[in-house]
């Protein structure tokens, strides 16, 4: 017989300490959450103090690429980070309340949360390899 | 105003349905990659870092800047640092891939034990990498002020 995750509907449901486990799971993920957001905002404000003393050098060089570096990882930050926090409100919610819907959405979320963080796993490794391959490239052609 | 009608299955205890199955599986699925990944990831770093360990020193040194970057440490501190991040990293992915192994298991077989250890295991991954976040936001705070 097949083994199917989604077979059986009400044979294996959720005893106490499940609700246990979920209730101080969603408070970490929300606390990881808060804490993402807030090591973002610092993040933000590190690099504005960073290029304002290396604007007092005179040294602006790498103000673009870290521009655009800092958007990039801010976006990505934020996205993570919110999906974590409407993850653990839904689950709050739906351990709370006995909502279903809400217990659902928070597990989405969650679920969600690890793709993204997967996808951006496969697209790092990507870029890694293609560096690597520019670099030994590179290397071969000047015969070292 | 009246409020809105309650969740039709208030009344009744949250169910693991097809849709959380669907989602735990999604979850349990990206999981066991982000981690295996992890763990590749640090079994390179490993190699790397132990058996290129003294050229790369050596390199430091040629370049005058090892000393200045980790002053009297040595090289085999060097690469004792790498082991123990190496370790760390392992020690704190372990619990995702737990989280994945059991949470599988327990959409399989149907066990209410396995999907306990596997929130479990989550939530520990959870623990640990909040503390690690918070240490991280306090280093960046501290050096925003030096």
């Amino acid at each position: 017989m097949e083994n199917n995750p989604n077979s059986s509907i009400f044979e294996f449901n959720l005893d106490e300490e499940s609700r246990s486990n979920l209730s101080s799971l969603t408070q970490w993920i929300n606390l990881n959450a808060i804490t993402g957001l807030i090591s973002a905002g610092v993040s933000v404000i590190a690099f504005v103090v960073t290029l304002n003393r290396l604007s007092s050098f005179g040294s602006t060089a790498a103000a673009g690429p870290g521009i655009s570096g800092m958007v990039l990882g801010l976006a990505i930050s934020l996205l993570l980070n919110i999906l974590l926090l409407m993850s653990a409100t839904n689950l709050k919610k739906g351990l709370d309340n006995s909502s279903q819907f809400h217990f659902t959405t928070g597990l989405t979320k969650l679920a969600t949360y690890f793709k993204v963080v997967g996808i951006l796993a496969i697209v790092a490794i990507t870029f890694f390899t293609l560096a690597l391959v520019v670099v030994m490239v590179a290397a071969g052609s000047r015969g070292i | 105003m009246e409020n809105p009608a309650p969740d039709h299955l208030s009344e009744m205890d949250l169910q693991l349905d097809g849709e959380v199955r669907q989602q735990l599986y999604t979850a349990a699925k990206w999981a066991r990659f982000i981690s295996v990944i992890v763990f590749i990831g640090c079994a390179i770093m490993l190699i790397f870092g132990v058996a290129g360990g003294a050229a790369i020193i050596n390199a430091f040194q040629r370049l005058g800047t090892f000393s200045d970057l980790f002053g009297g440490f040595g090289g085999t501190l060097f690469v004792v640092i790498i082991v123990l991040v190496v370790a760390v990293v392992v020690f704190v992915y372990y619990f995702l891939f737990h989280f994945a192994a059991k949470i599988k298991n327990a959409l399989l077989g149907e066990s209410t034990a396995d999907l306990n250890a596997g929130l479990k295991s989550l939530r520990i991954f959870f623990i640990i990498t909040t503390v690690f976040a918070m240490l991280s936001l306090l280093n960046t705070i501290v050096n925003m002020f030096k």
